[in-house]
């Protein structure tokens, strides 16, 4: 009779580990956080993180930059981590000047909750590289295509 | 007989007495009617010969129910161990293998400029608010493209 019961038990806890395990996987990676987590500290890099309540005004949960000094392995990683995460997205605005992504402006797919994810990207003028990372409700996407576009 | 008895007897009490004749005196002494000199002496192989009968009760007993353990069966067992294997397999997997979150430790309000980490609210607003200006488009993309292709 121990062995009727004992191994159903078994059963269900491997597959709800397995179920566990698919579900984790599922979850959107995105490569450009690496460059936050390699270069946000480092000299020469300004990075700012932003959430709650700071960001209540422009529906925004999330808000993460990095600005570094122009730096061709840096670019290099940038570039790439842009070339896979924009895959996934959803709108794109881009300009590509000699061969690189100069400024772009990517929409992801929205995750669970409705929660909006934006991805921007500029060289600068005076040398610097910025990338954006924000996570917003529904409210947000007018609100950032309003601010990434300045009207005169 | 009764000659032959306390021969055997001296002999027991001397060490000297076979299996055979020792079973021979417990019966002798097993009987009710004994000489008085001889009843001095009879409990000794009354009590020999209860625990004799005890002894073999017992072996009887043990012969006929031999003690067994008990060993869980080895499929279970196999099952077990798989099943056990398994989990910790998976859960070794996903642990190494899990995406992370999106910044995991990246949160709070805070700049870090030069490898210095900043909290001053009004300080982190500046960057965030210099980093966003950054990034911003100096005028709509499709309306330069087109009045550049148009002039």
């Amino acid at each position: 009779m121990k062995i009727k019961k004992t191994f159903p038990r078994l059963l269900i806890l491997f597959l709800l580990l397995a179920a566990s395990g698919i579900t984790m996987q599922a979850q959107e990676n995105l490569r450009i956080n690496s460059i936050f987590e390699k270069y946000g500290k480092q000299k020469g890099a300004t990075m700012v993180v932003l959430s709650g309540k700071a960001l209540h005004n422009y529906r925004l949960d999330k808000y993460r930059s990095i600005t570094v000094q122009y730096d061709k392995p840096i670019l290099d990683d940038i570039q790439q981590c842009l070339e896979t995460d924009k895959k996934q997205a959803r709108q794109i605005k881009e300009v590509i000047s000699n061969g690189i992504i100069s400024s772009g402006y990517y929409q992801l797919p929205e995750e669970e909750n409705h929660i909006h994810r934006y991805i921007l990207f500029k060289i600068g003028d005076d040398g610097t590289a910025t990338l954006i990372y924000m996570e917003g409700g529904q409210d947000s996407e007018e609100l950032i295509n309003r601010l990434f576009i300045k009207k005169e | 007989m009764t000659t032959d008895i306390r021969r055997l007897l001296d002999n027991y009490f001397e060490g000297n007495t076979s299996a055979e004749e020792e079973k021979t005196l417990r019966r002798y002494f097993a009987q009710d009617d004994l000489p008085e000199d001889m009843q001095v002496v009879a409990p000794i192989f009354r009590f020999l010969d209860d625990e004799s009968a005890a002894m073999a009760v017992l072996n009887e007993i043990q012969r006929e129910s031999p003690i067994t353990t008990r060993r869980k069966p080895l499929l279970l067992r196999k099952l077990r161990t798989i099943a056990a294997v398994a989990a910790a397999l998976l859960i070794a997997v996903v642990l190494l293998t899990r995406p992370d979150k999106p910044f995991p430790s990246l949160n709070g309000n805070y700049v870090w400029v030069n490898g210095k980490r900043i909290t001053d609210p009004a300080t982190v607003r500046k960057y965030a608010e210099s980093s966003f200006g950054k990034v911003r488009s100096e005028s709509d993309i499709i309306e330069d493209q087109l009045r550049f292709i148009l002039e």
